[in-house]
């Protein structure tokens, strides 16, 4: 386990994928060497004091050091999630820690209240229908995007993350204040049209990067082949894509899902997600009870990356690989 | 387009040998055929595809977005309703009630911390995750995505519960000796901001540097860099357009922050998206709260300008060496 990204780092990332790695000496050559030398080095003397090889009881420094920062950052990331799940198992309700038992009274509590099912079952419904909306408008945009030439296609393709730059808090206003008009406030419908809005910028990335990741050659085989458009797009396109599309579609589903600042907008009397039921209870000040109906939710998200992951690669499906 | 002509094949060639097995089947196989090899190599072909999903945001995004803009001049009638108008008084409040000049202001104040504090912390995560040669490094990606679709809310209580008087960081500072509550202060809530905010700038960050050739950081080591020298000369520079996109997100999120600001900072250190939530769902004076929104907006678009007017700068003046 090389732990350190040292200089013979990206060996994995050899993107020829000849398995011979960079080459070593292959560009001692042009620029790099020119901005070394006009450039200053004011901090060369400082750097090189600091000995990188130096192995502390057999584990370099560097090493060390890496190890150490992933592991405070990646505490301090997953920490108030671990946290939440780690409450809801703790018999006090004053979220104390050390714990002083186990229990499951509060998933009961989950189940003996109607309140939470209910909240439950209306916010997998309108994510559903929020996810079918925003899948099918994603990927014929991203189709749009990825296979034709347009102009403002590049415009297109940066626009469609403007659901994502405006504060959500504002885009839930004024989804209110437009859809109450035609009484699509605190109804299922409305969740699901205003939501789907901010479902399409997750949607339309998964679904243009399984575009480009798509080899195109294998289409022109099929119409060489004396396919015609739709019956390359029917048994050759579409199968390829397929992943990508319920890729999109569970990162879809997971955003819509856990959205709070749009869901609290239009929420309505008998009509309230799961996350802004737990928003409110948190007003009155919460309890255990909240922290396992978020780790219920914490484990619907991760099944849903794992399945993500097992059809395509979650981290892929975002385009990085 | 170009790539549709670049075929070998005349699109017409294979019209013989069309599978289509006659009937409304075959009818509609054929029509939808020959609509598509009308218009595939037009200029607007690209805009029928994407047109159902540029009509849809036209207008559950844009008409909404242009309708609050009209509201935020509109007249408040108390108890929900308001009559279209045109006045100023909107504007007029949010910016005369000290209440909310001073909420702007340490809104303003805690993103600018918060996204410094999110980059500096998340700058490492996506170096290693990318030049890392550990096999489980891209497993960390999904370490990375997994809070995030977790949702705010759950992170928001996740911190309350952790930073209450009765909570485990106050336990564990009282084996140090230390009596210092989190929640309900600046330092409470950029943490717990930056928290929300690290799994955006990382996933920006690591996008750019992925594009950085690795030939030249072979280079830089090849001519004697050490690493922290190969890092400070070569990868920090490149990285930088990463580091600038990452920061403006990170302030335009932050800017806009909810669930957090109110259960981590509210009342005691205010954010305004908060106050815009309770200003429309509590008092119902929408115009008020359109009007919120856009300051809002307009104050963060304004910050981004001058941050990318003040970062480009810095390239001229650095002759665009890299």
């Amino acid at each position: 386990m090389a732990l350190d990204p040292g200089p013979d780092a990206g060996v994995d990332r050899d993107a020829d994928g000849d398995g011979d790695g960079p080459a070593r000496d292959a560009r001692a050559d042009g620029g790099t060497v020119e901005v070394g030398r006009t450039r200053s080095f004011r901090l060369a003397s400082t750097l090189d004091a600091v000995d990188f090889d130096r192995s502390l009881a057999g584990v370099s420094l560097a090493r060390v050091v890496w190890i150490a920062l992933l592991a405070v950052v990646f505490t301090y990331l997953v920490l108030p999630v671990v946290f939440a799940v780690f409450i809801s198992f703790n018999p006090s309700d004053l979220y104390a820690f050390p714990p002083n038992g186990f229990t499951l009274r509060w998933y009961g509590e989950i189940l003996a209240g109607s309140q939470w099912i209910r909240s439950f079952l209306i916010s997998f419904q309108y994510s559903i229908a929020a996810t079918v909306i925003a899948i099918a408008l994603s990927s014929t945009a991203a189709y749009a995007i990825g296979r034709f030439d347009f102009r403002f296609k590049n415009a297109l393709d940066a626009a469609t993350f403007l659901p994502l730059m405006i504060p959500q808090v504002i885009l839930g206003l004024a989804l209110l204040l437009f859809l109450q008009n035609f009484g699509l406030d605190g109804n299922l419908a409305g969740l699901s049209l205003a939501l789907a809005v901010v479902a399409t910028p997750y949607a339309t990335r998964s679904i243009l990067t399984a575009m480009y990741n798509f080899d195109r050659s294998i289409e022109e085989a099929a119409m060489n082949l004396g396919a015609d458009e739709i019956q390359t797009f029917r048994h050759v396109t579409f199968p390829a894509l397929l992943p990508g599309v319920l890729t999109a579609a569970i990162f879809s589903f997971i955003v819509t899902y856990s959205n709070l600042q749009i869901a609290v907008f239009l929420q309505g009397a008998g009509v309230t997600p799961i996350p802004v039921l737990i928003f409110s209870q948190l007003n009155f000040g919460g309890s255990p009870v909240i922290a396992a109906v978020a780790t219920v939710n914490i484990v619907i998200v991760l099944l849903a990356i794992v399945i993500v992951e097992r059809l395509f690669g979650a981290a892929e499906a975002l385009g990085y690989t | 387009m170009s790539d549709e002509s670049a075929r070998g094949v005349p699109v017409g060639a294979d019209a013989e040998t069309d599978a289509g097995t006659g009937g409304v089947a075959g009818g509609l196989h054929e029509r939808l055929r020959a609509f598509i090899q009308r218009h595939k190599r037009e200029s607007y072909a690209g805009y029928i595809l994407a047109g159902p999903y540029l009509l849809y945001m036209g207008v559950f995004f844009l008409v909404p977005v242009a309708y609050m803009f009209a509201v935020s001049f509109f007249q408040n009638i108390p108890n929900a309703t308001m009559t279209p108008g045109f006045t100023l008084e909107n504007y007029v409040k949010v910016f005369t009630t000290p209440l909310y000049t001073n909420t702007l202001y340490t809104t303003v104040e805690i993103s600018v911390v918060s996204t410094l504090f999110t980059i500096v912390v998340s700058y490492p995560i996506a170096y290693f995750i990318v030049f890392s040669n550990w096999a489980y490094s891209k497993a960390l990606v999904l370490l990375v995505i997994a809070p995030l679709l977790v949702g705010n809310v759950v992170r928001a209580f996740g911190w309350f519960a952790l930073m209450g008087s009765s909570g485990a960081l106050n336990t564990l500072l009282g084996v140090v000796g230390l009596r210092y509550t989190l929640l309900n202060t600046k330092p409470g809530l950029v943490i717990a901001i930056s928290s929300v905010l690290m799994p955006f700038a990382i996933l920006i960050l690591m996008s750019v540097l992925y594009t950085i050739d690795e030939e030249i950081v072979e280079a830089a080591y090849n001519l004697g860099g050490n690493r922290l020298q190969t890092f400070v000369y070569v990868t920090l520079p490149l990285s930088a357009p990463g580091v600038v996109g990452a920061t403006l997100i990170s302030f335009v999120l932050t800017m806009g922050t909810f669930a957090t600001a109110q259960f981590i900072g509210m009342p005691q250190v205010p954010m305004l998206a908060p106050f815009i939530y309770s200003v429309a769902n509590t008092d119902l004076n929408w115009p008020l709260g359109a009007a919120m929104s856009f300051v809002l907006l307009g104050v963060s678009l304004l910050l981004v300008w001058l941050y990318t007017r003040v970062t480009s700068l810095q390239h001229e003046s650095d002759g665009g060496a890299i």
